[in-house]
């Protein structure tokens, strides 16, 4: 039914969004909570600095990452030189274009999930002994639980359907970088490449479905606060 | 264990709050009109709010001190809070909210077993929050909080959203866990007839300001709150008493001294001597009669001596000392028909029905 080749494109494909995803959350999480819990001098520019990949075009994202983490780039040049790793056209830079645009997504919705739990909860943890990591693991986590499960498999989705910011800093270099989206736009390009492109858009779709489904269990098991 | 704030000063956009107090009771009520500062006080004892300034000590331990910058996070203070909401932890059950502060402190004191018992959680341990009623809600919410192994218990509006029978279930569990464990405890109402069946003593806060504490019977005398007024025409010291008890502790003997009936429920069945019992009398269910009352179908009468008469446009208050203060409330015109003065002896006249006994 598949190809070697579409399978491996898959595989990538899932890989990269399974990293970034996992690269996403614990970041995602701090981020949120300390955007819902604290006041700090500067949250609306940090704000506009997390939904900024949201807004701004994938390739504008992709192109901005290129300048800091290309060879010549700040970051990235001095990451060659000293350790000799690039960021650039290889599997490192999926991740972190699927990273940096997915990120964003999952912070609003866990987000909202913290700001929506009664400070009261983390306040009677605190009362009765906990410190404030403590509070953090045993009550505002396991409260925000269906928004962290939300955030998951949107920044999974997002990953997996990433396109602009890939291409630009990844490239489409066929059994290297390229993943599902790169290769269904490949193939479209191809005339008699018809059928590939439906068989992977249909991947695309169960893939999708199949995170949708989980989340929303979860997410149902865990509603405690409506 | 002393309690005392100086000086403490703390501003929440326009309110200005300020606290000087100095408490050590067993229990301590304290009442105030809503917005008035209460919850604040606990939060700021609890360290939950931190003062601009001023200084809180609890026993030997200094919690807070703006000037040698002492501030013990409220997790460290021994100091268990009882919210109004409860917040107990949705996702945990009755059990595992009890368990709690298992993580942090040792059950040494106070016990899980033992607090099962006495607060009859046994069978809603399995059950979610979300499962409870609000008395079984406000129990677990106090045993979660006693197993903390706090040293004082703060009590945030514990009776409100509860119906009559629960709130008096919720005043004996307070005043046995009081007996037992000797914990002190502060609570905070704004319903004046509960609390003064826990304690006569009183805090009374108005506008983020103590504006006066003592002994319900002494707080009658205050000249400083009787000027005042809780809003624009109730005077605070008819306002205290519009709904409040006389708290009187008897103990049960074999017939010597003064003696009160008591009307047959089961409770009181089960009084033995030896026992002291708490009993509650409003002000407005007690007459007053200046000979021995012999013809009348009342048939609790005790003997005692005015203290203070306490005359305001409306009613009279009098204070009577018959072992026990007793506050009565009687109109002036009734003061001017018995000529009552300070030291003369009077009888106080009350139905057994009248009298109410928690514990």
């Amino acid at each position: 039914m598949f190809s070697q080749e579409e399978l491996s494109i898959i595989w990538l494909s899932v890989k990269v969004a399974s990293i970034s995803t996992v690269l996403t959350l614990p970041v995602a999480i701090y981020i949120s909570w300390v955007l819902a819990r604290k006041n700090i001098r500067g949250k609306s520019i940090i704000e506009a600095i997390f939904t900024l990949p949201l807004v701004a075009p994938p390739v504008v994202t992709g192109y901005l990452l290129l300048l800091l983490l290309g060879q010549n780039g700040v970051v990235g040049s001095w990451f060659y030189d000293v350790f000799g790793i690039k960021f650039v056209f290889n599997f490192a830079a999926l991740v972190i274009a699927s990273t940096v645009v997915s990120l964003p997504l999952a912070i609003r919705t866990i987000r909202s999930s913290f700001e929506l739990i009664d400070s009261g909860y983390e306040k009677a943890s605190i009362s009765l002994g906990g410190s404030k990591i403590s509070t953090f693991f045993r009550v505002s986590m396991p409260l925000a639980m269906p928004g962290i499960i939300s955030g998951f498999v949107l920044a999974f989705a997002r990953s997996l359907g990433e396109f602009g910011a890939t291409i630009t800093l990844a490239g489409n270099i066929l059994g290297e970088t390229q993943t599902i989206s790169l290769a269904i736009y490949s193939n479209m390009q191809v005339p008699g490449e018809e059928s590939a492109v439906l068989r992977l858009v249909a991947v695309s779709l169960i893939i999708s479905l199949l995170a949708m489904i989980v989340s929303e269990y979860y997410a149902k098991k865990k509603r405690y606060l409506k | 264990m002393k309690l005392s704030l100086k000086d403490v000063k703390l501003r929440l956009g326009n309110n200005l709050f300020d606290y000087d107090l100095e408490i050590n009771n067993e229990i301590t009520g304290i009442y105030g009109e809503s917005g008035a500062g209460k919850s604040t006080l606990l939060n700021l004892i609890s360290g939950l709010l931190l003062p601009d300034r001023g200084s809180i000590t609890f026993g030997d331990e200094v919690l807070f001190d703006d000037k040698s910058k002492t501030n013990i996070k409220p997790n460290k203070r021994n100091i268990a809070y009882v919210f109004q909401q409860h917040f107990l932890f949705p996702h945990k059950t009755v059990k595992e909210n009890l368990m709690y502060s298992s993580k942090y402190v040792e059950f040494t004191k106070i016990k899980f077993d033992d607090i099962v018992e006495l607060l009859d959680l046994e069978r809603l341990l399995e059950k979610k929050p979300m499962e409870l009623s609000g008395g079984e809600k406000q129990r677990t919410a106090i045993g979660r909080a006693l197993l903390s192994q706090a040293k004082l218990l703060l009590l945030d509006e514990p009776f409100s959203s509860l119906d009559e029978n629960r709130k008096n279930d919720i005043i004996v569990y307070l005043l046995k866990i009081n007996s037992i464990y000797n914990i002190p405890m502060i609570i905070v109402s704004h319903d004046l007839t509960e609390l003064l069946k826990m304690s006569s003593y009183l805090v009374l806060i108005k506008s983020g300001k103590i504006l006066s504490h003592g002994n319900i019977t002494n707080l009658i005398e205050d000249e400083h709150i009787n000027s005042n007024t809780f809003d624009k025409y109730v005077n605070v010291v008819n306002c205290l008493f519009t709904g409040s008890n006389s708290l009187l502790e008897f103990e049960i003997n074999n017939g010597k001294g003064q003696k009160v009936k008591l009307s047959k429920n089961d409770r009181f069945k089960k009084l033995k001597i030896g026992e002291k019992v708490k009993l509650f009398i409003r002000p407005k269910d007690i007459s007053i009669s200046i000979s021995e009352p012999n013809d009348t179908s009342i048939q609790n009468f005790i003997k005692g001596n005015v203290i203070n008469i306490i005359e305001n446009e409306y009613n009279t208050l009098l204070k009577i000392d018959c072992g026990e203060m007793i506050i009565v409330d009687i109109s002036n015109n009734s003061l001017k028909k018995l000529e009552l003065s300070v030291g003369k002896q009077v009888y106080c006249l009350f139905k057994a029905r009248a009298i109410e006994c928690l514990y």
